[in-house]
């Protein structure tokens, strides 16, 4: 072996070593969800408001909602998405209140008008990419803050804290992300659906026991 | 006889870095907690303003 190509071999041994698992490309999630169904059995109707967004940095007409880090934990790019997270977690929410049994008029006002009203504000949303030993996986932090209003009064206000992991992989690609962002949206609204459908339905609802993270292999 | 321990002490101790980190990484955070800040539903409907009763 020639000196010139043991100085390449070792040079491209070092680049290996060095940026194995660099990822420096942005990663563009897609915010989906899956109605589970956690509740049957609930009748009436809920004007859903649209849930207010946190301040959160843009980047190319892109909101950054995490991160993208390498093998050693440091950040090398950015989760972004040109999707509406208000839409996403509105969405989520009357799906499931209408899995539920609810007639659901969402409206595109915060605040709404009407007997039995939801309305939301989005604290926190952020998916951190977790480098393990072996595979790669990210973690949701998810913060809602949910107030139920009766007739203009509200009778019900409560913080919602959820954490999602989806299936951890190989590499931290964006499916592993958005498979996090859903366990995590999965497990807040089986939290929170019971509480809306036992304060505003008439009749007495059912609560199905179901796995934690019911989100996170459905795409 | 000391060479055959250390190759066994560096055996256990990878025996147990690879568990402690599968079960670190296999350990799935996925959960949600709920704080209530304020609840009225279950307070009962203010009662009707009494009626001062008018003895005969």
């Amino acid at each position: 072996m020639s000196h010139s190509v043991l100085v390449k071999f070792v040079g491209g041994l070092v680049c290996l070593s060095v940026f194995s698992g660099c990822a420096f490309v942005d990663q563009d999630l897609e915010l989906k969800y899956q109605a589970a169904g956690y509740v049957s059995g609930a009748d009436g109707t809920v004007v859903l408001g649209e849930p207010q967004a946190p301040e959160l940095m843009a980047k190319e007409d892109k909101l950054i909602i995490g991160t993208v880090k390498n093998t050693y934990g440091m950040k090398t790019a950015d989760a972004v998405t040109d999707d509406s997270i208000p839409d996403w977690i509105a969405g989520a929410m009357a799906s499931e209140l209408e899995a539920a049994g609810f007639t659901v008029q969402r409206s595109d006002v915060a605040s709404p008008q009407g007997q039995q009203v939801v309305v939301t504000r989005i604290i926190k949303v952020w998916v951190e990419q977790d480098p393990g030993f072996w595979t790669v996986g990210a973690i949701t932090d998810l913060q809602l803050r949910i107030m139920l209003l009766r007739a203009g009064q509200t009778i019900k206000e409560f913080d919602v804290d959820s954490r999602g992991q989806g299936d951890r992989g190989l590499f931290g690609d964006d499916d592993v992300k958005e498979k996090s962002l859903r366990a995590a949206l999965g497990v807040c609204l089986q939290k929170a659906t019971p509480i809306i459908a036992e304060t505003f339905s008439s009749k007495p609802v059912t609560i199905k026991p179901l796995p934690a993270a019911d989100n996170k292999d459905k795409s | 006889m000391i060479r055959h321990l250390l190759i066994l002490f560096v055996l256990a101790a990878g025996c147990f870095a690879g568990v402690g980190c599968s079960q670190y990484e296999f350990n799935d955070p996925t959960s949600a907690r709920v704080t209530m800040i304020h609840d009225q539903s279950a307070d009962p409907p203010p009662a009707p303003a009494q009626t001062p009763k008018t003895l005969p």
